[in-house]
């Protein structure tokens, strides 16, 4: 059982898992950080950025001005942003039998692994996962689609030329993997692949092993995946949260008595206190706007801001903040607000019940009613005649580097009134985009929160988990085995498991270390019939079974040997291929042990007296000096030595059979 | 005494001896008792007042079918009839005392097993001990094994009890030096010397405890000597339950011992044992005790200051203590137990000792205080959740005190304290970044952002210089400050604005060139932060924070009034909002708050009348003031019209108060002295406070009737002798509540001065300044000799229910509740019958 790891971002995470015959690929995030060196797409143009000067070496040799562009002391690529997808040359992507989505944030690669590859197989998601992942696809395309560039950098991806850059772009890995943004025709062909499961529904792959989805708690539909053959079981954990805002609980029994657990997505924030988080949120949001400026939340337009949006729905009215208008603006905002409403049955049993009353699940709902609340597909349109401000702006995308959010850093970041909330996490997402604004000569307020764990496992929670779940073995990213870099004292932000959990990073490969013991065969019934047990100790029967194994779609079936067919009337016709198997009598089993007192007195009474016995470590052995034979008795075997003389031999042989059962 | 009651006492006590009689309620017999003991003590003797006691005394004694409540209630009668020496030969006499306090007599009778009897048997025989003669019948009927064996009792009560009055036997032996109980005493002595075999040893040592706080010398020492061998065999023994009652014994005994003394000598060597015990817990404990003890022996406080320290060394690295020091091994222990939960507790306990520890002599201090601020400080970031910055010293604790409010609580207390520390105001800065990352900090629980704002204005208050509160830190403290403004926990909202009222009254300091600065400029930008903030918070849903704003932009403001600067726009705002929450907020809180920002306006103000806005809004508070719902916001008012009323008749100069003024003085005023008092009067009446106290002092809620009346009194005693006899200067004041007019009216029809309300309106309706006849019009001073004032007064003065609690009210009860229960065979109070006692 082998493990290949595509992804090196913990909570974003692409895996391989070959079990048994099949090749499982669990979840295909798509690493977004790449786009943090590229400069950033305005919808409108804006002087700032159109005026950045190029890049050239310091000593003039090296002139990338069209591709490069200084921004306060960093270089960034002035091009289309690029991802970096999941490592696709460590094994053959094709090969792949089945994809397993765990929820809408970790299928965003779905369409460079499933196009163009030569994949062939089927993807399994939940249909909330399907439906708002498409949603969060259409938004990317879409970002990307309304401002194209006309250019596309390449030259500066040039090994030799790469090695000269400044910063993180010197340090940038597998640049040449780095792909641009896939269509929205490549969208739907990946989408069409997608079956829909429902939770703890079980998915035969192959009749090798089934997969089933477990509700994990961290977002509409999402879920966590059991892999389990008849005697082994592999879990695996991606996001999931214990704390449910809205989702489902997470579904936590289901996973115990695992052999390995795969554990990525959790947090590393320290805090475990959402209601500070939240409050703090709301706080800083009462305060920048209380001050006369504005409030910008780079997010998605799904998951966590339907939280946010509940949270400030209880809060708007305490702290006097009636007048003042959110807007949310996303190609598909309209779609993400609805769609939350009309998954009932992938909410949690709170937000169900209000489904049978005359109100919706979400107090979004409220909000958009009484107009508190406005949504707009983008900045363009209606939006332009009815802006106001001071305001509430949520949009995407969280990198600042494409999308809506853009217009706003140039339109509000020269003033330190206003501020930017970043709700992602930062440790591992955004840390190059609080240090692109403080770098940007943007001026406007910076507070990062951890939402996300709103979302995602801490550590104290998963160690209650697995103290539970009791695991034989977990798999993490070696992110979770080490404390946090910014905290290298709080050596309980990380896992300590025993035996210790083993790490993976990007284009690991895994021997997951557990052996496979046994495999499940079915025996028919008229064979099982025909079987002679014979009781060697109290309880346990045993039989010898001569049989035909079947092998098929991992199915073992034990067939009663075909009769010989009737001899053939032409002998000239006989041929070596259609002979039917062989059938002999088996010889018999034999069991028991060899007492020797016993049988030292059964050879006295056939004349063997001179009998010398020695012991050995693992039995004795018996020198028959006049004989000069010698007889080992241990207790896997029994070994007769003579020489040359057949009968005494055989007389040895029958009396120690004497002792001994038959089956 | 009242005669009434004693005329009904021999029915009550008949009722009383009935067995299975009712009483109103289970505190009758308490509340009887304590008539008892007030008539004992006021009057000449409990017996000479009710002669009928002793025979109930007797009789209950003989009458095994009384309830036991009525059994205890006896026993402490008796004690309190014999604890004077009369009443004691009466009991004597007639052979009471031995029967009623003689164990073996209840015993027979099946009753001991009860605990409410055997506490009114020691608490009777607690009250007799008052006398020799009850301490020779104590000894002679030999009470003192029952006493002892109560001791140990299953109750608690009996036991504490029992503790009590044997320490009042031993105290009593000691003031009266009469030899012949020296049985007795011997045999307690003897008694508390096998403590180390009894299992109730901490009853014993508590006793011990007592017995030694409060003994005299000689037998002080015969104790201590009695129980050293023990003591000191309970220390070797060391039982963590036992360690705190140990420690209050040795401490006690120690206290009143001369240094040179022998005994002295061997509890030092005890405190010394326990200092080093094996126990880190302990240990601690009694370094703690013996710190607190403030004891003379210096290495001992030494010791225990350094004992206690440990922790913080362990856990910060910053090394307070030098490593040779001979607590090697305790390091160890208390390093294993630092990593374990019960750290939390251990690390408080060395925190909240760090005030005793400075207020030792420096040279006894094992390091400098500012070093202990910096262990301190470093301690504080680590508990702080967002806190990136790590020590040299225990890394297993940081998981256990990361984000823990009660450590971080206890780090601030002992951080306030430390201000008070010589040598410290350099790390100001340190203090005030530590400070403000608590503020920061969204984990942060709001009892512990209150703690740090009371710490910033600790610090600031005695740090004579801030010129080093950078831009940079003042911009991220005003950040922080301006969030929890902000804040969606009330409780932070609350303790910020708070704050903002406090570091107002935070005096000023002088920077290094020598200017005056205030400390809220400093930290915050001055009056043109804080002011915007507050009036926020004045539009707060909580009801604590709109009350807590006012009362901060009184403190914030109060200086501008001092000044008498002069209004701006913003305070006309204000004063508009506030008349706002005195008219429509729903909570007495905010409307309390804004009266008492009109007050603390009028006495901050050097010239009131001259500032038009405060004497403008005087009619509506005064008038929405006393007829608010709330009562306190009503004396709050009244409190408000008496400041006008001092105001508008200053006390006369000094040498008059002394001086006989003559009644010619009062029947005959100079014409000047009535024409000011006429336009004072006139004023009182425009600003609203007549017809304010006219209203109170027919509100419901006495405390506000009693003010108004005695306001009114007051303005009587100024204004009646002067005005009376000018005809021509009558005032008239309108009253807007009804229920004044109404009993003004009343007496009108009663009395035979018609006129008031009439003739005023005529006579202003004559004048032409009432345009109409106005009914709601009065003469003040009509009204107030009208108004019967003194009667109303001495009302007012007795509590509301002291007709309900007077004796004979309880007698009358007793009474009413037997008759009523009176058909026989109906005993339905049997399930109120309780342990109380």
């Amino acid at each position: 059982m082998k493990l290949y790891c595509l992804s090196g971002h913990p909570t974003l995470p692409c895996n391989v898992l070959k079990f048994k015959s099949t090749t499982v690929m669990l979840d295909c995030g798509l690493d977004t950080t790449s786009v943090l060196n590229f400069l950033p797409l305005p919808l409108v143009h804006s002087p700032r950025l159109s005026k950045l000067p190029g890049w050239v070496s310091k000593d003039g040799s090296l002139n990338l001005e069209k591709e490069l562009k200084e921004c306060a002391g960093r270089v960034f690529v002035d091009s289309q942003p690029e991802f970096c997808l999941p490592e696709r040359e460590l094994l053959d992507l094709s090969t792949i039998d089945v994809i397993l989505i765990s929820n809408y944030h970790c299928m965003m690669a779905l369409p460079y692994i499933t196009e163009h590859t030569g994949f062939t197989g089927t993807v399994y998601a939940t249909e909330p996962t399907l439906q708002i992942g498409r949603l969060l696809m259409e938004e990317l395309v879409n970002f990307m689609e309304r401002v194209p560039k006309a250019q596309s950098a390449t030259c500066w991806k040039n090994k030799e030329i790469q090695r000269m850059l400044p910063g993180p772009l010197k340090d940038a890995v597998d640049v040449w993997t780095w792909k641009r943004c896939y269509s929205m025709q490549e969208v739907n062909s990946a989408l069409s692949k997608v079956q829909l499961v429902g939770y703890s529904q079980k998915v035969e792959l192959f009749g090798a092993v089934q997969v089933s989805p477990l509700s994990s708690g961290y977002s509409l539909g999402s879920s966590n995946w059991i892999i389990q053959s008849h005697h082994e079981k592999v879990s695996y954990v991606s996001g999931s949260s214990l704390l449910t805002t809205h989702p489902q609980p997470m579904d936590q029994s289901s996973l115990k008595n695992s052999d390995v657990l795969i554990l990525t997505g959790l947090t590393q924030m320290p805090t475990a206190n959402p209601d500070g988080m939240l409050g703090e949120f709301c706080s800083n949001l009462a305060m920048t706007i209380r001050a006369g400026g504005n409030v910008l939340v780079p997010c998605y337009s799904s998951g966590v801001i339907y939280d946010l949006l509940e949270c400030l729905y209880q809060f708007i009215e305490s702290a006097n903040l009636g007048t003042t208008p959110f807007y949310f603006i996303s190609p598909v905002a309209n779609s993400s607000l609805e769609f939350s409403q009309i998954f009932a049955e992938w909410l949690c049993h709170n937000k169900q019940t209000k489904v049978y009353l005359p109100e919706p699940p979400f107090p979004h709902a409220e909000l958009i009613q009484t107009n508190k609340l406005k949504h707009y597909p983008s900045i363009h349109g209606d939006f332009s005649s009815e802006f106001r401000q001071p305001c509430v702006v949520f949009t995407g995308h969280p990198s600042l580097r494409f999308g809506d959010v853009v217009h706003f850093m140039e339109l509000w970041g020269k003033s330190s009134l206003n501020t930017v909330i970043f709700t992602g996490n930062y440790h591992t997402d955004f840390s190059f985009s609080a240090e692109f604004i403080n770098q940007s000569n943007l001026i406007l307020k910076l507070i990062l929160f951890d939402l996300i764990f709103l979302s995602e496992l801490n550590f104290h929670q998963v160690s209650k988990l697995l103290k539970e779940v009791q695991p034989l073995h977990v798999v993490c990213p070696e992110q979770y085995t080490q404390p946090p870099l910014t905290q290298s004292h709080r050596s309980d932000l990380m896992l300590e498991l025993q035996p210790p959990p083993m790490p993976y990073r990007r284009c690991s490969v895994l021997n997951l270390p557990f052996r496979r013991r046994y495999e499940r065969v079915y025996i028919l019934p008229e064979l099982a019939n025909s079987l002679v047990p014979s009781e060697v100790k109290p309880g346990v029967s045993v039989a010898t079974v001569s049989a035909v194994l079947q092998s098929k779609d991992n199915k073992h079936t034990l067939q009663s040997v075909p009769k010989a067919p009737p001899v053939a009337p032409s002998k000239k016709r006989k041929r070596v291929m259609e002979e039917p198997p062989m059938t002999m009598a088996p010889k018999p089993l034999l069991s028991g042990a060899v007492p020797l007192e016993a049988f030292l007195a059964t050879l006295q009474k056939h004349g063997i007296t001179e009998v010398k016995v020695e012991e050995t470590a693992d039995g004795h052995i018996l020198h028959l000096q006049a004989e000069d034979t010698l007889i080992q008795l241990e207790e896997d075997g029994t070994h007769i030595v003579c020489d040359n003389n057949e009968p005494l031999r055989a007389t040895l042989r029958d009396l120690v059979l004497r002792f001994l059962q038959k089956l | 005494m009242d005669s009434q009651c004693v005329s009904i006492l021999p029915r009550v006590c008949g009722v009383l001896l009935v067995s299975g009689s009712s009483l109103p309620d289970d505190t009758s017999l308490e509340k009887l008792l304590d008539w008892f003991t007030t008539v004992a003590q006021t009057g000449p003797s409990l017996l000479e007042a009710c002669p009928c006691l002793v025979d109930f005394v007797s009789k209950v004694a003989f009458n095994y079918a009384s309830g036991s409540s009525i059994l205890s209630f006896t026993l402490k009668l008796t004690g309190l009839i014999g604890a004077s020496e009369d009443g004691f030969k009466v009991l004597k006499e007639c052979s009471v005392l031995k029967l009623v306090f003689n164990p073996q007599h209840w015993q027979e009778a099946g009753l001991w097993e009860d605990p409410c009897l055997r506490i009114g048997w020691i608490q009777g025989l607690k009250m007799i001990l008052q006398h020799s003669e009850a301490l020779s019948f104590f000894a002679q009927a030999d009470l003192i094994e029952p006493l002892l064996q109560l001791q140990t009792d299953p109750s608690l009560f009996v036991a504490s009890a029992a503790n009590q009055t044997l320490a009042q036997v031993l105290l009593l032996c000691q003031s009266l030096s009469s030899v012949g109980h020296n049985g007795s005493k011997n045999r307690d002595l003897e008694h508390n010397s096998e403590i180390s075999q009894l299992p109730g040893s901490q009853q014993i040592l508590r006793l011990l405890a007592m017995l030694l706080v409060r003994v005299g010398p000689p037998l002080r020492d015969t104790l201590l000597l009695a129980v050293m061998n023990s003591l000191e065999e309970l220390v070797t023994t060391s039982c963590s339950q036992l360690t705190v009652p140990l420690l209050d014994v040795i401490l006690a005994a120690n206290s009143g011992l001369r240094d040179d003394c022998v005994p002295k000598q061997r509890l030092i060597r005890l405190l010394w044992a326990m200092l080093n015990m094996k126990k880190p817990d302990d240990v601690m404990q009694a370094a703690a005790a013996v710190l607190r003890s403030h004891q003379s022996d210096p290495a001992l406080s030494a010791h225990s200051a350094r004992v206690l320290l440990l922790p913080l060394d362990i856990v910060t690295g910053v090394s307070l203590l030098d490593e040779n020091s001979t607590e090697g091994e305790l390091r160890i222990l208390i390093t294993e137990q630092l990593k374990r939960k019960s750290c939390i507790s251990m690390i408080c306990v060395c925190l909240s000792n760090i005030p005793q520890i400075t207020l030792m002599a420096s040279d006894r201090l094992p390091c400098p205080q500012r070093l202990i601020v910096t262990a301190v400080l470093l301690l504080l970031r680590l508990c702080c959740v967002d806190s990136s910055s790590s020590s040299p010293g225990c890394v297993e604790v940081v998981r256990f005190i990361t984000g823990n409010s009660k450590v971080q609580k206890c780090a601030l207390e002992a951080l306030l304290v430390l201000s008070k520390s010589p040598g410290v105001k350099m790390v100001l800065v340190e203090v005030f970044k530590v400070l403000t990352e608590y503020l920061n900090s969204p984990s942060s629980d709001p009892s512990v952002l209150q703690k740090s704002y009371q710490v910033v204005i600790k610090w600031v208050g005695v740090c004579p210089d801030l010129s080093c509160i950078t831009d940079q830190l003042r911009e991220g403290f005003i950040q922080a400050v301006r969030k929890r403004a902000c804040d969606t926990r009330w409780e932070a909202r609350d303790s910020t604005v708070e704050f903002l009222g406090h570091l107002v009254e935070v005096p000023s300091c002088w920077t290094f060139t020598e200017q005056e600065t205030e400390p809220l400029d400093v930290l915050l930008g001055g009056r043109r932060f804080t002011v915007p903030l507050l009036k926020e918070a004045l539009q707060d849903p909580e009801s604590y924070v709109r009350a807590s704003s006012i009362s901060a932009l009184a403190q914030t403001l109060a200086p501008s009034w001092q000044d008498g600067t002069a209004l701006t726009q913003e305070q006309e705002d204000i004063v508009a909002q506030l008349q706002e929450v005195l008219f429509q907020d729903s909570e007495g809180f905010a409307r309390r708050a804004a009266v008492k920002y009109f007050t603390a306006w009028f006495s901050a103000c050097s010239s009131p009348s001259s500032c038009w806005l405060l004497m403008q809004s005087m009619p509506t508070v005064l008038s929405q003031g006393v007829a608010d719902l709330d009562w306190e916001v009503k004396l709050h008012t009244l409190e408000l019209a008496e400041l006008l009323l001092d105001r508008a008749f200053p006390d006369p100069s000094p040498s008059h108060s002394y001086a006989v003024m003559s009644d010619q003085d009062h029947r005959l005023p100079i014409a000047g002295q009535q024409s000011d008092l006429l336009s004072s009067l006139k004023n009182l009446v425009d600003w609203g406070v007549v017809s304010a106290l006219l209203c109170g002092v027919v509100d419901c809620d006495r405390p506000v009737a009693l003010k108004a009346c005695q306001l009114l009194l007051k303005l009587r005693g100024i204004v009646c002798p002067v005005m009376d006899n000018a005809a021509d200067t009558r005032v008239f004041c309108q009253l807007a509540g009804a229920s004044v007019l109404q009993q003004v009216r009343k007496i009108q029809e009663i009395g035979k001065d018609t006129h008031v309300v009439s003739e005023a309106c005529s006579e202003a309706d004559e004048e032409g300044i009432c345009a109409s006849v106005d009914p709601e019009c009065v003469g003040v001073c009509e009204v107030l000799r009208l108004l019967d004032l003194d009667e109303k007064l001495s009302i007012l003065t007795q509590s509301s229910d002291h007709i309900y609690n007077s004796p004979l009210s309880l007698l009358q009860d007793i009474l009413t509740a037997a008759a009523a229960s009176s058909p026989p065979g109906q005993d339905s109070r049997q399930e109120l019958v309780m342990d109380c006692y």
